[in-house]
């Protein structure tokens, strides 16, 4: 599972295309931070310039079937895959915030501003993010086990998208209040918020959101697990 | 031993099915090199895929010394090269060798020696390996993917088109390769339009044809397939050596280039021939021997 997770850090490191896409967000997410806001979806970019195609992308190109003809169970490539995508956003996100620090006192020593990035809240802030950059990735690896190239993200958006929409179809165009508390439910325990924010200003972590969250994750996981071992592997011509 | 039994697959998609393979049955003995061949669309590489067990046959069992193709001990003696050679582009070459070692098995603490034993094996410099294989040439990328196949000497070889696109020296390397394996008891499942070098390393060949095993035949000793051998002498005494060889019951042709034809003859006919023509002091500048695999095309059954 290491040696998968290090192979995923070694192809995203060896990607111009990422480096260049990432600094762009880097660049980007240094400017909400410096306003103490959310990044929101500057860290939904990155894991969709980290792990689009993140299963697909292998099996298109042979390489999925050189490592599975090792002696290494499908579940560890996967686990490996996931794992080393979160290292990765841990790393963007780090990255964010050392660029935003370079950039502050870039501008402190150039005389452009003299307020401080507040830097408890940047710290909060980033880590709040994390979980959810984690959630993201999970359904990312989901859908990529069984959708061809970056049929993943195109799903995960129109995912998102309906969930996010049902509720308000439900309760306004259609007046079903009942329809719209159950896609609302289905939403939050589908792709579940968790309670980071409250988390990250001291909150309990034992509580029900965080119940939900680790859920939701785990059954994605175990879902992706499942769909990869059952995957038949064909390329190329007879 | 590899025993194929009875197996079938099918790809099957709303409005239409393919049925890949048709009730093939094979085995392929300890220390054997097979030789899949057949035209394009026949079924080899899905029979390739289901002995790596990427593919699940629809009817039928594979069993590679009692076990599943996918179970780990197996892999851990197993080596594949894929036909598709667009892997780990953004990986160096070094890295993907690496990779591979580790997973492998191999120590860890070893893989640089490792790394460089291989690519040293497959004649890969290695001061290539620290380029990105997305810069390296078709070539290149075959020799890397059979130095990773190689990694660790496994018992069990499929290799798929190792030498497609490849220069001659390539292709020289991947026989190489395939050659010292089986002299160290390797079985070897070689999928391969190259005829000629099928026919160089492959103990048998096994024919496909619309998914169905057309025939198997053996290449080397009782049982061989009949050979057809090409023996160049004097274009001025072509005639007179035909007649020799007729007189030893021989039937051959000559053309005015001094070439002489014999059809259908086996192993040691050709033999024969050469000692009859030295015998009778005819120069024999050159003898060929080939199984005529292309007949296999032409007439599978």
């Amino acid at each position: 599972m290491i040696e998968t997770a290090r192979r995923f850090l070694a192809q995203k490191r060896g990607s111009l295309g990422t480096w260049l896409a990432l600094v762009a967000l880097a660049l980007l997410g240094s400017m909400p931070l410096r306003a103490g806001t959310p990044l929101g979806f500057v860290v939904t970019l990155a894991v969709f310039v980290l792990a689009s195609g993140i299963v697909s992308r292998d099996a298109a190109s042979g390489a999925l079937q050189m490592i599975l003809a090792r002696p290494i169970l499908r579940a560890e490539y996967l686990l490996g895959r996931f794992f080393g995508g979160v290292a990765a956003i841990l790393l963007f996100l780090a990255s964010t915030l050392v660029l935003t620090f370079l950039l502050d006192r870039a501008a402190a020593l150039a005389g452009w501003t003299a307020d401080s990035v507040p830097w408890g809240p940047a710290l909060r802030i980033t880590g709040e993010e994390v979980p959810h950059a984690v959630m993201n990735l999970a359904i990312l690896l989901f859908f990529s086990t069984f959708l061809r190239g970056i049929g993943d993200v195109l799903a995960f958006l129109l995912f998102g998208l309906v969930f996010s929409a049902l509720p308000g179809i439900f309760a306004g165009l259609l007046h079903r209040p009942d329809l719209a508390s159950l896609t609302n439910a289905m939403l939050q325990n589908l792709a579940p918020d968790g309670a980071w924010r409250d988390i990250f200003h001291g909150g309990k972590v034992l509580q029900l959101a965080t119940g939900q969250w680790v859920l939701a994750l785990a059954g994605y996981l175990l879902l992706a697990t499942l769909l990869f071992n059952r995957r038949e592997l064909s390329y190329g011509q007879d | 031993m590899i025993v194929v039994q009875n197996v079938s697959k099918t790809y099957g998609r709303r409005g239409g099915s393919h049925r890949a393979l048709a009730d093939v049955s094979l085995e392929i003995a300890r220390g054997e090199t097979l030789g899949l061949i057949g035209p394009n669309g026949a079924g080899k590489t899905t029979l390739l895929s289901c002995l790596l067990g990427f593919l699940r046959p629809d009817g039928g069992s594979i069993l590679i010394d009692g076990k599943a193709p996918d179970d780990l001990g197996i892999r851990a003696r197993t080596g594949y090269m894929p036909e598709r050679l667009g892997f780990d582009r953004e990986l160096s070459g070094r890295e993907f060798l690496s990779h591979h070692w580790r997973l492998s098995g191999g120590d860890r603490s070893a893989t640089a020696h490792a790394v460089a034993a291989a690519a040293e094996r497959v004649g890969l410099d290695t001061a290539f390996l620290g380029r990105k294989l997305r810069t390296y040439s078709r070539g290149m990328l075959q020799r890397i993917g059979v130095a990773q196949a190689t990694f660790g000497e496994p018992e069990i070889l499929f290799l798929d088109e190792p030498a497609s696109g490849t220069d001659p020296l390539g292709v020289a390397v991947v026989r190489d390769r395939i050659l010292e394996a089986k002299a160290r008891g390797a079985t070897i499942v070689l999928n391969s339009h190259q005829l000629a070098e099928v026919e160089r390393v492959c103990d048998r060949v096994a024919f496909l044809e619309g998914g169905r095993l057309a025939r198997a035949q053996s290449l080397r000793g009782d049982g061989a397939a009949p050979r057809r051998a090409l023996l160049r002498t004097d274009p001025a005494r072509g005639a007179q050596a035909v007649a020799a060889l007729a007189e030893q019951g021989l039937p051959a042709t000559a053309d005015g280039e001094g070439l002489i034809r014999l059809e259908a003859v086996r192993e040691e006919d050709v033999a024969r021939a050469v000692r009859i023509l030295a015998l009778r002091d005819f120069p024999v500048f050159e003898a060929r021997a080939s199984a005529d695999l292309e007949h296999f095309f032409k007439s599978p059954s």
